[in-house]
């Protein structure tokens, strides 16, 4: 009996996907986050070539992991995110405020925006985080988080609920993670040397793609009626 | 009143590009000094340019390593000769870490293979590719296989391009290890393509000739005698300290060595510790730290040489 995708499948895949890519930014790869990757089935036709490139290369890198590989990926973590140097452009930065303020610096407004969502939804920040709450990890992380919550709303067939957290997710895409992210993935691909960052930065840039069309299909209705309504206050 | 920049004359106002013009004037501007040719600052660590140059051979690469761990020098030796005969990675690591409990590091295991593999002292095995069995195919056989080899052509060339990784460089691919599952889509049936990562045989870690060669010249025995040829006057004081430790089973403390000897009149003047000999007995290989410091079999074979026994101290 062939397995059958609806929304309930689809929303479980996302929330996956954000939180591995979550974690795999958060900090270096441990063992156990490399051997329930080595699980992961790697789908190669999905129709966005950044996704099937990310896998490509994660299924290239997975299956040569030798006993070196977690050294590797300690070191070109640092070397992609962290960078040895203070010039601002050398390494990925990965926060949202280097990549939207003019002198490159974090903790400028892009925070200040991301720290009053966080705040909207309820979520206060860690106080083991010091990263930063406009650190794609923690950016992705609250997507993980509010589709989280999107799949209790619909179990509790709560469609009211389940429709403003989509609208949430789809909002914080489009305002955010889709404006800085590619510029990150960019600087990944200069910066990171092994298959592994490669494969993330495709990943990601082609996920966010991915999943703001499925929510421009899922929301049709509703952005519909909000862009009605923005013409009608004009 | 004069201005005063009337009274500087033209000559000494310092102007940062009036070498650089007279230079070029005189064609004397070097191929480093052009602008154009001048590297980036602070350009990312992979696009700086590599060291021109050959490596240092093995051996000498391998000093440079014992030479600047001095502190962990025996145990990379150790480490070369128990690859004398390969092992594996598993191997290697419960080693490293039976030897590394009285040889702290902050390096792993790993990071000291990498470490020895660098300075070619042991080399990493890949494993053999699985051996294919070449299969005889009659006529038939062998125009069926040509015929699907030509749809599988015709495939590729309709398959949209992979995106590229790098200049050049696309992500290939083993076509044969794709997999399908199919899905339900409403009422649309999807065909999911998918990779499995597979494990990857683990290789094995091997000596090299020249790690071994630097293993094998090492001669503690000659070493240690060399040691106490050079301090005839201390040759008394390394005695005693090699049989007391060697009278314990499980070595002395540096607090028991410093009662044995640092009241010593010869130790007077000038000022030695008891560390200085036990470091130099230890750096020769005739002592050695066992969460105390014990007698090694070539600091025995020295005392036997010597004739000298617990009995008779």
């Amino acid at each position: 009996m062939p397995n059958q995708i609806d929304l309930e499948s689809v929303m479980e895949g996302r929330l996956a996907t954000y939180s591995m890519l979550s974690r795999l930014y958060r900090r270096e790869v441990d063992q156990d986050t490399l051997d329930r990757m080595k699980k992961m089935r790697c789908p190669i036709n999905t129709g966005n070539a950044d996704v099937d490139t990310g896998y490509k290369l994660f299924h290239r890198y997975l299956s040569n992991i030798w006993e070196r590989s977690l050294e590797d990926l300690e070191r070109d973590y640092l070397r992609t995110f962290i960078g040895a140097n203070t010039t601002g452009h050398s390494a990925a930065y990965p926060n949202e405020s280097v990549h939207t303020s003019s002198d490159r610096l974090v903790m400028q407004d892009a925070r200040d925006e991301i720290f009053a969502i966080y705040r909207a939804a309820g979520l206060k920040g860690s106080d083991d985080w010091k990263a930063g709450e406009d650190h794609i990890a923690v950016e992705l992380e609250y997507m993980q988080i509010e589709v989280q919550r999107s799949i209790e709303a619909l179990a509790q067939d709560d469609l009211m609920k389940a429709s403003t957290e989509l609208m949430r997710q789809y909002n914080f895409i489009t305002d955010h993670l889709q404006t800085w992210v590619p510029f990150v993935v960019k600087d990944m691909l200069k910066f990171a040397q092994t298959d592994f960052y490669k494969a993330l930065a495709y990943l990601t840039r082609g996920f966010i793609e991915v999943d703001r069309d499925f929510l421009e299909n899922v929301l049709s209705e509703e952005l519909e009626a909000s862009r009605y309504l923005k013409e009608e206050d004009r | 009143m004069d201005d005063i920049r009337d009274l500087l004359a033209d000559d000494d106002v310092f102007d940062p590009l009036a070498e650089q013009e007279e230079a070029e004037e005189l064609g004397q501007v070097s191929e480093s000094q052009d602008p154009e040719d001048d590297g980036v600052i602070a350009a990312p660590l992979e696009q700086r340019p590599q060291k021109s140059g050959e490596q240092a051979p093995a051996p000498e690469r391998i000093e440079k390593l014992l030479k600047s761990m001095p502190g962990q020098k025996r145990l990379l030796l150790r480490l070369i000769d128990h690859c004398r005969e390969a092992k594996n990675g598993e191997q290697m690591d419960e080693y490293t870490l039976e030897l590394q409990k009285y040889c702290y590091s902050v390096y792993t295991p790993v990071v000291l293979r990498e470490l020895l593999q660098e300075a070619g002292a042991i080399d990493y095995l890949e494993p053999d590719p699985p051996a294919v069995e070449e299969l005889e195919l009659d006529e038939a056989d062998a125009a069926e296989v040509a015929a699907q080899e030509a749809a599988r052509e015709a495939a590729k060339i309709q398959t949209p391009a992979v995106p590229l990784v790098e200049d050049g460089v696309l992500v290939s691919i083993d076509e044969s290890k794709v997999q399908h599952e199919v899905m339900i889509e409403g009422d649309e049936e999807l065909t999911l393509d998918y990779l499995e990562v597979e494990e990857r045989e683990p290789g094995l870690w091997q000596a090299t000739a020249a790690g071994l060669a630097i293993v094998d010249a090492m001669d503690d025995v000659k070493a240690t005698r060399e040691l106490l040829q050079r301090e005839p006057d201390y040759l008394g004081v390394y005695h005693r300290i090699l049989d007391f430790c060697a009278q314990a089973e499980y070595g002395r403390s540096p607090k028991e060595i410093d009662d044995l000897v640092n009241d010593d009149p010869l130790l007077q003047k000038p000022r030695r510790y008891s560390g200085y000999f036990v470091g130099r007995l230890e750096r020769e290989g005739a002592l050695e730290w066992r969460s105390g410091w014990v007698v090694t079999d070539a600091g025995r074979e020295v005392m036997a040489d010597l004739g000298m026994t617990a009995k008779e101290a």
